[in-house]
């Protein structure tokens, strides 16, 4: 009751208003969702029954199939400790490259500031080409290596530029002139008040270029060559492709390998939809623990105080 | 006790020696040639590896080619995913390998790359009686081959894949539903007019059934086009730029002896759309044709929506809904009164070509022919012999090998030894044995259609049944006995379509400069685009047929006459 009593009542426009904003929220949902939806229950269904349309809310034809048809592969495996290796080590280079830069281009007595800034900005809009790139790395002796898909890329501009906004609207200079009065170097400043005050950021910063790097798939279908190295994306590409091309080459094979062939070119309509879970599942996983410092993060430079 | 140890070893080194005296080498390993140097050479050599091969440096044939052909190879491997990408960053970057297998380069590529750039060589001085006596004896026997990989300038930058084994996949395929024929008294129709008839008995047939949706005319726009029917029957031969099972009336092709677009055919387009007009009017196709994607299609397939089909329905169903199936015999109309179906060229290009900075041609060449053997082709394609042979030092220490089984097909003991690990012997044969996919590169040559062989080496064709009985009703029962897909497809062809086989069909390949290259390709994304859009309108009703006349017009502005003539231009001078 007291509750109740302390409560604000809103008029009829406000409840309106209300209603309003929660059923395009309740929609805008929706329609964010049930793509992921859709993927899982076609995933589990006979693929027929997908492509007549009969799936659109409920599972038909259940099967377990193409996940054991997806699991069955040896790439897969692989495929995954790849990703996960380029994730974590990718990341961590590339956070070690972003926020120090960051961090030093968000002074402003810093010396060639803004060219330094156009240095980073001409590689948003103007890229090296594939050719030039390549027969680059393949100077460093980066191709058919793993390496390449960890310092293959260092930087991202946008992502550095995020990052040096943070620094230098959310963190004032007090802070570091004080810090300077007690007798900090640069190098402290950054490791002792910097870093710890940017959690946000880096935690953002971080997630940005760990679903980069678990999605990215063309530099390992350009540089990588022996499957053993590919990343779980190009593994799965591959697993749909195999399967897909199947009937290509059944001249003169057995009943059994014929029915087996056809059976797989049959799952591997299914095999689509189990191929976005297998691939978006560890990311799903990830991201709730994320999610308290990616609000705050996106939030920054947005707000003038 | 160390008597009976003698005599044994004794018996037993007798029993060897009386056993490798019985072995024979196969008449078709030419153990003469081989290897191939003697001299300690290395080829770098760029191939595009089947997707199933998951290490190619242990395959059974990169084996074969640097122990047996003694030729010792650095291999750069990738796969079709990235080929295009490959190729461009090989000639780009100025260390070409010295050979790049089954990568099917084609025209433009091979007239960027040879006649423009200069990076490829001229295979033509090499390919002699000498340095390939495989190619040689080939191209004396079909010089049309040749007359494929010959450029404009005069060189032969390529050797292609040469295929005169799979009947099903060097024409078209169609197919009806023979069971329906049946159950509506209808004998395969011999005429467009007939056609349309049996389309409306299916309709009739479908609807009395409870078939819900039923299209008899199946298929889409798309992959799954069966309108080739129509204009087969209406006397086109649709190959130039012939894209595999899409969209024929946009290409480029022959009709009584001239080259044509049947979208741009002044002469025979309004019937054409009258008929397909009339075929959507009285739903006898699907009602969204042109936007109907390729998974539903095959779910309406598999529902039994379709009397008409272009590719064997088992592939997509299973061999049981399959066996209501048989092929179609190719028709007449008051436009054509010839029945025929083109029997493509069995060659693709640019299956193997050589950098022009090789210091080794002749090697190379004699390298490509070693393929050439229809004998050693079928040998990289299943792998060392069967086990009557008993050669292991010329397979690699192998005693066993691949055999035909008429009930498993070709099957190997190697495999069956290791089944476990692979899902089936066609993997195990990719990843173990395959360097490069089948239908990529070397020569799968036989007497007919289908043709394989035996343990002992004796040819047979798993095709050339013929059905029992006078007319193709009757033949057509022998589908009830067919068990693999692929035979099914086979038997189907050889007994329908066999009989109309012509040799005379629209080139497969056309090797333009490159300025010309671009003007066509800009007035095919002016042209085609319309041309698609329109006829489409003109088909489900939207766009009245009395506006030809205007379609026409906007076409002529377009330029499809000079895109047309570029084609002509070039059949001309082959001819």
């Amino acid at each position: 009751m007291a509750k109740n009593k302390n409560r604000i009542r809103m008029d009829r426009s406000s409840r309106i208003y209300t209603f309003i904003i929660y059923a395009l929220v309740t929609v805008t949902t929706l329609v964010v969702a049930y793509p992921l939806y859709f993927a899982i229950v076609a995933s589990f269904s006979d693929p027929n029954a997908v492509a007549m349309g009969d799936t659109v809310f409920w599972f038909k034809g259940f099967t377990l199939e193409p996940y054991q048809a997806i699991i069955k592969e040896p790439i897969l495996l692989s495929g995954y400790r790849n990703s996960l290796i380029y994730m974590v080590f990718g990341t961590a280079y590339n956070m070690m490259l972003t926020i120090p830069a960051a961090y030093v281009l968000s002074k402003k007595n810093l010396p060639g500031r803004k060219s330094i800034m156009w240095y980073f900005l001409i590689t948003m809009y103007v890229g090296g080409g594939l050719i030039p790139t390549y027969l680059w790395y393949k100077q460093l002796g980066l191709v058919n290596n793993p390496l390449v898909m960890i310092v293959g890329q260092g930087v991202s501009a946008y992502n550095m530029i995020v990052a040096r906004q943070f620094f230098m609207t959310s963190i004032p200079d007090s802070l570091y002139e004080a810090a300077e009065i007690d007798g900090a170097s640069e190098i402290k400043s950054f490791f002792r008040i910097a870093l710890p005050l940017a959690k946000p950021i880096i935690a953002v910063i971080t997630l940005y270029y760990a679903f980069a790097k678990w999605n990215s798939y063309y530099a390992a279908l350009v540089y990588l060559r022996p499957q053993k190295y590919w990343p779980l994306q190009l593994a799965l590409r591959q697993i749909l492709i195999t399967n897909e091309s199947a009937f290509a080459d059944m001249s003169d094979i057995s009943n059994t390998d014929a029915d087996f062939m056809l059976r797989k070119m049959y799952m591997v309509r299914a095999m689509k939809y189990a191929v976005i879970m297998v691939a978006s599942v560890p990311m799903l996983v990830f991201y709730p623990f994320v999610q308290k410092y990616f609000t705050k993060g996106v939030m920054i430079g947005s707000v003038k105080e | 006790m160390k008597h009976i140890s003698r005599f044994l070893s004794l018996m037993l080194v007798l029993l060897l020696l009386c056993g490798s005296a019985l072995a024979e080498i196969p008449t078709w390993l030419h153990v003469d040639q081989l290897p191939l140097t003697d001299e300690p050479v290395k080829l770098k050599i760029a191939c595009l590896v089947h997707n199933n091969s998951t290490d190619p440096l242990n395959s059974w044939t990169y084996e074969y080619i640097k122990q047996v052909m003694g030729v010792d190879i650095d291999l750069e491997y990738f796969y079709s995913a990235s080929r295009n990408e490959t190729i461009v960053m090989m000639m780009a970057d100025g260390t070409l390998p010295d050979m790049i297998i089954a990568c099917s380069l084609n025209a433009n590529e091979l007239t960027k790359y040879g006649t423009v750039e200069g990076k490829l060589l001229d295979l033509r001085p090499y390919i002699n009686e000498e340095n390939a006596p495989n190619l040689t004896a080939i191209y004396a026997e079909h010089p049309e081959y040749l007359n494929e990989l010959v450029t404009p300038d005069g060189a032969q930058y390529s050797i292609g894949y040469i295929n005169e084994n799979s009947f099903g996949t060097t024409c078209f395929n169609m197919f009806y539903n023979y069971d329906w024929l049946e159950a509506c008294g209808l004998s395969v129709p011999t005429t467009l007019d007939e056609f349309l008839e049996m389309l409306r008995a299916f309709k009739k047939y479908g609807e009395e059934q409870g078939i819900d949706g039923i299209a008899p005319f199946g298929g889409n726009s798309g992959a799954f086009n069966c309108t080739y029917l129509i204009l087969n029957a209406l006397g086109y031969d649709t190959s130039i730029n012939y894209q595999w099972r899409g969209s024929c009336d946009t290409n480029i092709c022959l009709r009584n002896g001239k080259i044509v677009m049947p979208a741009y055919d002044r002469e025979v387009l309004p019937y054409y759309l009258n008929y397909l007009h009339t075929m959507y009017e009285e739903k006898l196709m699907e009602e969204d044709y042109y936007t109907l994607d390729i998974d539903t299609c095959k779910a309406h397939l598999a529902a039994n929506r379709y009397g008409v089909f272009n590719i064997m329905p088992s592939i997509y169903t299973n061999i049981e809904q399959g066996r209501s199936w048989f092929g179609i015999i190719p028709m007449t109309s008051e436009y054509s009164d010839k029945a025929f179906w083109p029997n493509y060229s069995m060659q693709t290009i640019g299956a193997f070509v050589v950098s022009a900075d090789t210091k080794y041609p002749e090697l190379c060449v004699a390298f490509a022919d070693h393929f050439y053997d229809p004998e050693y082709c079928q040998m990289f394609l299943n792998g060392y012999t069967g086990p009557s042979v008993n050669q292991p030092e010329l397979f690699l220490g192998k005693t066993t090998g691949w055999y035909y089984d008429p009930i498993n097909g070709i099957t190997n003991d190697d495999y069956l030894a290791i089944k476990e690990k692979y899902q089936s012997y066609i993997f195990w044969r990719y990843d173990k044995l395959f360097l490069w996919g089948p239908g990529l590169f070397g020569v799968t040559r036989s007497e007919g259609p289908g043709v394989t062989h035996d343990e002992n080496g004796n040819k047979f064709s798993a095709y050339e049944v013929e059905g029992k009985g006078e007319t193709i009703m009757e033949k057509a029962k022998i589908r009830e006995n067919t068990t693999i897909a692929t035979q099914q497809q086979g038997i189907a062809l050889y007994n329908c379509q066999s009989k109309y086989l012509i040799d005379e069909y629209t080139p497969t390949v056309c090797y333009f400069d490159e300025e010309t290259t671009e003007r066509i390709d800009e007035l095919k994304t002016l042209v085609t685009e319309y041309a698609t859009k329109e006829l489409a309108k003109f088909v489900i009703g939207t766009r009245p047929l009395s506006e030809l006349d205007d379609y026409f017009a906007e076409m002529d502005k377009l330029g499809a006459a000079e895109y047309v003539q570029y084609y002509a231009d070039y059949y001309a001078s082959m001819h």
